[in-house]
């Protein structure tokens, strides 16, 4: 995704999901016999709420924060969610710096589909709404999988490990 | 979350049928849960396992049921739309049967067909002594003309209500970008 790649409405999008490579679907992960999604709804709520959180704080940040967000990260991916979203980063930076442009993401539904002892799969529809000087903010719309695995002390300590972009490009 | 609304409902049923006549797809899919899969039984309590198979269910019968809401097809329309009357119920229901003639002209007009596949879905929210649940479903849409076809990703939240048959879709919406 080159600088040029940066302006106009296909930008957001690009932001949100350029870099990230998509993973395969899980093979019917709600069909696992100790999948307790909805079953534990306090387990269901606290992983829905950590994935909520997770993909609000990855998709928002501006030009003025990007060594932050860098640092932000460490406490909410981890494994090679890591990689692609530092490639990420580093491949809309100087785009970003560009043009002075702020991102803020809002997850507008969530619905966890998998809940084991270690892992959480949520589906979450996003909007990132983009802001430049002199231009009227943009949002444009996103949905994807995130992986959670949880943390020893609970699904409020979770770390994203995966992103399925469900076929986007 | 508001639920979706029987206006919104019919809206997405409308613009199955507007983007129809435009060419362009927004309409949605399938995914590995319907014919195959073979349930696995659910471990845990009695109550956990009842939980569990509700949960399952629903998530089968939205996304199945948005899948065939964005599919509709010139060649196959009349068994399509008795699809969509299949796994709608209530006010829902009734909007199809009222719109099916006007449907009919409008779409085999626009020529248009379009076919759903999911991508994923999975419960916002499930009340089982309320017997509804909303239901995430992400689709990609391929809306086929005379000139090459197009795919579309769309998002909708799903309400279902369960009936006497078992559960159906009583609301179907687009999830906006706001």
């Amino acid at each position: 995704m080159g600088n040029r790649g940066l302006s106009k409405a296909g930008i957001v999008l690009a932001l949100v999901l350029g870099g990230l490579p998509l993973t395969v679907l899980g093979a019917d992960a709600a069909r696992q016999p100790d999948n307790r999604a909805h079953v534990d709804r306090a387990e269901t709520a606290r992983a829905q709420a950590r994935a909520v959180a997770i993909a609000e704080a990855l998709f928002s940040y501006s030009s003025a924060d990007l060594p932050a967000q860098r640092a932000e990260i460490a406490d909410l991916i981890t494994g090679d969610l890591v990689t692609q979203y530092t490639d990420l980063l580093d491949q809309a930076e100087k785009g970003v710096r560009e043009q002075q442009v702020a991102f803020t993401s809002k997850v507008t539904h969530s619905g966890v589909r998998l809940l084991d002892p270690g892992k959480a799969e949520v589906l979450l529809f996003l909007t990132q709404s983009s802001t430049r000087p002199g231009e009227a903010p943009q949002s444009a719309g996103a949905q994807f999988v995130l992986t959670l695995v949880r943390g020893d002390s609970g699904w409020q300590q979770a770390k994203g490990s995966a992103i399925d972009l469900l076929g986007a490009r | 979350m508001n639920a979706p609304n029987r206006r919104a409902l019919v809206a997405v049923v409308a613009l199955v049928l507007v983007a129809a006549a435009f060419g362009f797809a927004v309409l949605l899919g399938d995914r590995t849960t319907s014919g195959t899969a073979v349930p696995v039984q659910p471990t845990g309590s009695p109550a956990d396992r009842e939980a569990a198979t509700t949960r399952d269910d629903v998530v089968r019968v939205g996304g199945d049921g948005a899948r065939v809401l964005n599919t509709l097809r010139v060649a196959t329309f009349d068994a399509d739309y008795d699809a969509w009357e299949a796994v709608v119920t209530g006010d829902l229901l009734d909007s199809l049967r009222t719109g099916r003639t006007s449907s009919r002209e409008r779409f085999l007009a626009a020529g248009t067909s379009t076919t759903g596949h999911v991508l994923a879905a999975a419960a916002e929210q499930v009340d089982a002594d309320r017997g509804t649940a909303t239901v995430l479903v992400a689709l990609r849409v391929t809306a086929e003309s005379a000139t090459a076809p197009t795919e579309t990703l769309v998002r909708v939240l799903v309400t279902v209500t369960r009936t006497a048959d078992g559960w159906r879709l009583s609301g179907i919406a687009h999830a906006p970008v706001r």
